[in-house]
């Protein structure tokens, strides 16, 4: 069955960090083995199939990931990749005090501050290494934030971690596939990444871990994964997520930066003319090409996407996974956003599928919603 | 699958019914939505969906929605059910 991409309904998606449609390719690569069974496990042909399939997926992640020799163990997804990871035995795990809630409501993390600019405070990091030398220790700060897009200094942070002989994992889930990056290069112990923000289905991810370390498992039951990650593997998805990395293009991430740029620029104009604050967070920070966390304070965000919405703009606050609760977003609490600018923000994100008009509909509908709201 | 191959293994895994892929894939191209984004229709449809799911699989079991906990399979479920009842 040959399965079709379906035209999409609304007219702006902006929610790419939350989640991401699959891509055609993927899909065609999917539907060849649909309607055949196949698990890993089983000693017949199919089961050899499935087993082949898997691996070769795997190989085509690691290349992307820039980690041809480390292990990959797949996961249903980037929340138990991190679990994964953060449940390995430590004696403490620090953490940045903006890690997507998987690693935040961790029990076992100790918060590191940021400062102001979102960044980890890497001489708050150095005291706690200090003062925990000789046990386990496990540094773990995401690559790119979720909600505003910045970029930590992976490279001094691991730097860091490894002076104090302590492990790095970073969350890669929002960098992978958005920004070039390389395992190896970075010298990284630990990385979790996840297949549907980038194209391919729900229901995969995985932890890239450098070769001769170890990861205990946090179910029983079966030897898949080397026994790292027992239960029957979902073949589909794994095999979605090896073509999906195939297709990563850093040619069209840097047309999307351009967009966002400029769609910032404009919008920084317009509040302007209108005698309004318009505010970018980490806007003079290194951040995510196809990532903005905007806003203009004195109407709720809530509110605000409730209006987009029905004008078919689909944006978002903060992180999907903690969209729905009532408490303000833990990301620009701790970067010291101030309340106003916290409750009236908003984060756009495109993604593979994402044309220019669609921002351009996100400028006309939100400005118009503003210039509403001045008249009244 | 290939002409002449019996396929005797069900209790390992089963092919995908035809009628739940063609129920699935309007979540994968057209309604992607993450269940979780409160804030606009591709949310509110993906959680419908889920929820609609749930409903189904309790109703089957005889079960309440609200007992169903969706994993990503039976190892999981059973690690699952077994440290969550370690708790009691």
């Amino acid at each position: 069955m040959v399965l079709k991409n379906q035209k999409r309904k609304t007219s702006a998606y902006l929610d790419c960090n939350a989640t991401s449609p699959v891509r055609p390719q993927v899909l065609e690569v999917m539907a060849e083995w649909e309607g055949i069974p196949l698990n890993p496990s089983s000693p017949h042909r199919l089961g050899k199939k499935a087993k082949q399939l898997i691996q070769q997926a795997r190989t085509h992640v690691l290349t992307a990931v820039g980690a041809s020799g480390a292990d990959l163990y797949f996961t249903s997804c980037g929340t138990e990749a991190n679990t994964l990871v953060l449940n390995n035995g430590w004696d403490h795990i620090f953490c940045s005090a903006t890690e997507h809630a998987s690693i935040y409501q961790h029990p076992q993390t100790t918060k590191i501050p940021v400062l102001k600019s979102g960044i980890i405070d890497l001489d708050a990091l150095k005291k706690c290494l200090d003062k925990t030398k000789g046990q386990r220790v496990l540094v773990s700060v995401h690559w790119a934030n979720n909600e505003t897009g910045i970029i930590q200094p992976i490279q001094e942070i691991r730097n860091t971690a490894h002076h104090y002989n302590a492990f790095i994992h970073t969350d890669g889930v929002q960098a992978f596939g958005r920004i070039p990056l390389s395992f190896d290069e970075m010298g990284l112990d630990f990385m979790s990444i996840s297949s549907h923000k980038v194209g391919g289905s729900q229901g995969s991810g995985g932890v890239v871990c450098r070769k001769g370390l170890s990861i205990a498992p946090i179910f029983y039951g079966g030897a898949q994964e080397n026994k790292v990650r027992p239960g029957t593997e979902n073949v589909r998805a794994i095999v979605g997520f090896g073509e999906a990395v195939k297709w990563f293009d850093f040619d069209r991430m840097m047309v999307l930066e351009k967009h966002f740029r400029e769609l910032e620029k404009k919008l920084s104009c317009f509040f302007f003319e209108l005698g309004q604050q318009f505010f970018v967070i980490g806007a003079d920070q290194k951040r995510l090409p196809q990532t903005s966390c905007l806003g203009v304070c004195g109407f709720l965000n809530q509110s605000q996407l409730i209006y987009l919405d029905l004008k078919d703009v689909s944006a978002s606050i903060g992180s999907a996974c903690s969209s729905g609760t009532i408490k303000p977003s833990h990301v620009l609490c701790n970067m010291g956003v101030e309340e106003e600018e916290r409750k009236s923000s908003l984060r756009i994100s495109a993604g593979w599928h994402t044309k220019e008009e669609e921002l351009l509909l996100f400028y006309d509908v939100w400005t118009a919603f503003w210039a509403e709201k001045r008249k009244g | 699958m290939e002409k002449n191959l019996i396929y005797l293994d069900y209790q390992a895994t089963t092919p995908c019914d035809p009628r739940v892929l063609e129920k699935m894939i309007p979540y994968l191209c057209e309604k992607y939505g993450n269940p979780h984004s409160r804030n606009h229709a591709f949310g509110w449809d993906a959680e419908f969906a889920v929820e609609a799911a749930r409903q189904q699989v309790g109703d089957i079991l005889n079960a309440q929605a609200k007992e169903i906990i969706f994993t990503s399979g039976a190892t999981e479920s059973n690690n699952l059910a077994i440290k969550g009842l370690a708790d009691f």
